[in-house]
């Protein structure tokens, strides 16, 4: 493995975080190779598997997040952070508006659900954009918003670049592993649905063409049978006309009635055999999915 | 070494160094390495949550041609310090007296 392609592993491993937090972790190990000044398969060998380095840095930054930790990741312009404020004590209203960093910046507002706590915090993480020049806030427009779950996790939607994470965190310590892993399924929804809805239409486009080819065979198979049968009568009925021909239509008849026999047999054996292995291609993938995302984003 | 140190006592291990004099990733993962058994991909974590906690600050510097990410305590930082300090004379005295057999 070489080093671009370590640090591409890498980067997968964190396509769960914010942009502006993977790359800060891929610039360090981008620079931690460079200053190691090691053969790079030496730094690798002391790094350890790159999916490993992923996860510890997505475990703590998943674990912050819970915290209620304010991940504003800086306060340099160009960049926007939104807090939302602590849930109100009648449990009724979350937090609402966040403060942009500067005017234009995000104006990222946080709802604590109906079950908001007390003591529960939501708060809007706008992350920052480090393209975003002479104080063009990435907020630009994007509105976030958070929404306290019933379980103390609160996510957030928003649009492009001015997407907002929001994370409303039970009290620190507890459900962590439950918060944990909610933010997980959360930040690989908008890939992982996507991918599994195109996954069902292309296995169920397969799966129709497959059923169409056999469909038609078989109607062959059938017609074949027919003419043939039709043509044998012909035959026998021509007998006492013109027995030469009778003999060719006979004969003509005959064939295509065993060739459509044939054709229907195979085909019903195609089938078969056909709808099994698609049946188990699927599942196949399916399956290699769900074991490749655990352990891109679980490990 | 057998004892894995982590969580808050790596915290203030991390803040000793970097009150002695600022570090880049690389050097800083190597001076730890020398007293402490951590895996090289540990320090990023953690230099990571001290930064979002205002402990330490980073700032770049030119090196052949590139950047070089600098660490630096902050203010606040160099408070926690002091504080971890204080602590780690309390807990000390606390291992000591239930590992240390005849020192009690």
């Amino acid at each position: 493995m070489s080093k671009d392609e370590y640090l591409a592993r890498l980067r997968r491993g964190l396509r769960a975080m914010p942009e502006a937090e993977a790359r800060d972790a891929l610039e360090y190990y981008e620079g931690y190779f460079l200053d190691a000044g090691l053969d790079d398969g030496e730094v690798i060998e002391r790094l350890g598997p790159p999916g490993e380095v992923a996860a510890k840095i997505v475990a703590e930054f998943a674990v912050g997040a819970s915290l209620g930790a304010p991940y504003a990741a800086g306060r340099e312009d160009g960049e926007a952070a939104a807090f939302g404020g602590p849930a109100g004590d009648d449990g009724s209203t979350g937090a609402i508006l966040g403060e942009g960093a500067d005017s234009g910046g995000t104006d990222g507002f946080a709802l604590g659900g109906d079950k908001a706590a007390d003591g529960r915090y939501g708060d809007d993480y706008v992350r920052r954009n480090l393209e975003g020049r002479d104080g063009e806030p990435i907020g630009g427009g994007g509105r976030g918003a958070g929404y306290g779950a019933e379980d103390g996790v609160g996510y957030g939607a928003g649009a492009h670049e001015g997407r907002a994470e929001g994370k409303g965190g039970r009290r620190p310590g507890r459900g962590l592993k439950l918060t944990l892993g909610v933010i997980l399924a959360v930040f690989a929804a908008p890939v992982g649905l996507p991918i599994a809805i195109a996954v069902c239409v292309v296995a169920l486009s397969i799966l129709i063409a497959f059923a169409s080819v056999i469909v038609s065979f078989f109607a062959s198979g059938i017609a074949m049978v027919a003419a043939g049968l039709v043509s044998v009568g012909l035959g026998v009925v021509a007998f006492f006309q013109d027995p030469a021909m009778a003999f060719v239509i006979l004969g003509s008849g005959l064939f295509v009635f065993g060739l459509g026999l044939m054709f229907v047999k195979a085909t019903l054996t195609a089938s078969r055999k056909g709808f099994g292995a698609i049946g188990k291609l699927v599942g196949k993938v399916i399956l290699r999915r769900g074991k490749k995302e655990a352990y891109d984003e679980g490990r | 070494m057998a004892i894995q140190v982590s969580g808050t006592l790596l915290d203030a291990c991390v803040l000793a160094f970097l009150a002695e004099k600022d570090a880049y990733g690389y050097s800083l993962t190597q001076l730890v390495k020398e007293s402490l058994d951590i895996s090289e991909s540990t320090l990023y974590p953690v230099m990571r949550r001290l930064q979002n906690d205002e402990l330490l600050t980073t700032y770049d510097e030119p090196h052949s041609g590139r950047n070089r990410r600098y660490y630096r305590l902050t203010e606040k930082g160099a408070d926690r310090f002091r504080a971890c300090v204080e602590e780690w004379k309390v807990f000390k005295g606390k291992v000591e007296k239930i590992l240390g057999g005849d020192a009690s």
